[in-house]
């Protein structure tokens, strides 16, 4: 006889599986850019164990390559982790965004859920976890977040060890797979615009492209993050 | 690796981890209060949300450097363009994803 709690077990668990599935076009996204982590961290002689603690603990590609730069020229320890950590700034954005679309339950999970919070994993779980029901919401996100850092960490390691080798055999790989994060980016914009979100979408994407064209690349985010929600709460008070 | 090294990676992990969790639990607070203005607050999180994934589009977009720019740019504008035509057809970015893969790698057998 199957009690109550094996039955919630049993749905938690294929919430968790349907979220590494949902997980595909991250991992897609991933592989190369963990491959190319892996080998320049290798040039920049922090070793196979030193690339892959890394990925384990960091799990933010940006400020990880912005690290080896910065410790390859030999930058002062506290100038290397302001300056890494300025990079992930725009992750402030993120978790209230995302809350905005989380039930209420299952809290308690939320502090092991924000670690896997990168880019992409933030941009796909807005697109779906609305569909998801709300005891399930974060056992999805876990599933979704594990199989993007099993991802990122299995294949920094293989970049580490091998990576030269891999992308020797297979050059196609880091030219096709490049294109998948952009592609992910665009699907999901497509997938969550609606006609209220397109206005500030589009104001968004100026300022944005203002700061790019400023080499501002991080304050770029911010600035999307910023003029968006004030353009769409400007045309709710002038409509 | 030396000690420095190692503190600096986990000092990053450390801030980052907490850049992710501090504003994630203050606003699971606060965004759940039946009111008004938390439901201005959700929607007004939401549009940032998207708007945020519109500029990582367009940080993450390059021409591919395999071939000459025009024929780059030919081949990045096609294959974008499947991506949102079957995203929006399926409405699943997953479908989009692999359609846009499919025809970025397929573009140079065509020419």
């Amino acid at each position: 006889m199957i009690t109550q709690s094996e039955n919630s077990a049993r749905k938690d668990l294929t919430a968790y599986f349907h979220g590494v599935a949902a997980a595909y076009p991250i991992v897609l996204g991933y592989l190369p850019v963990a491959l190319a982590f892996g080998i320049a961290a290798e040039e920049a002689g922090l070793t196979s164990l030193g690339a892959t603690f890394t990925s384990v603990t960091v799990f933010a590609g940006a400020s990880q390559f912005a690290l080896l730069g910065l410790l390859e020229g030999g930058t002062q320890i506290a100038v290397t982790v302001l300056i890494c950590l300025a990079l992930n700034v725009r992750h402030i954005v993120y978790g209230p965004s995302l809350s905005a679309r989380l039930a209420p339950e299952g809290q308690k999970m939320l502090p092991l859920a924000a670690f896997g919070l990168t880019d992409e994993v933030f941009s796909l779980s807005m697109s779906r976890i609305a569909h998801i029901p709300a005891k399930r919401q974060l056992f999805w996100l876990l599933g979704l977040e594990s199989a993007a850092y099993l991802t990122w960490v299995g294949f920094t390691w293989a970049g580490s060890v091998g990576g030269k080798l891999i992308l020797a055999a297979l050059p196609f790989l880091e030219t096709t797979f490049s294109f998948s994060i952009p592609a992910l980016f665009l699907a999901l914009l497509v997938v969550m615009m609606d006609r209220e979100s397109l206005v500030p979408v589009l104001a968004a994407c100026l300022a944005s492209a203002l700061f790019l064209w400023l080499q501002q690349k991080n304050l770029s985010i911010i600035a999307a993050a910023i003029t968006g929600p004030a353009t769409w709460f400007l045309l709710r008070r002038n409509p | 690796m030396t000690t420095e090294s190692f503190i600096a990676i986990f000092a990053i992990a450390l801030g980052t981890y907490l850049l992710r969790y501090l504003p994630l639990r203050a606003s699971a607070r606060s965004l759940h209060a039946a009111s008004d203005r938390a439901a201005n607050l959700n929607r007004g999180f939401e549009i940032a949300g998207i708007c945020v994934i519109a500029a990582l589009f367009l940080h993450s977009v390059s021409l591919p450097g395999d071939s000459t720019p025009s024929i780059a740019a030919i081949r990045l504008t096609v294959s974008l363009a499947a991506v949102a035509a079957t995203s929006h057809a399926w409405k699943n970015p997953g479908v989009g994803v692999l359609a846009g893969i499919l025809c970025f790698a397929l573009f140079p057998l065509l020419l």
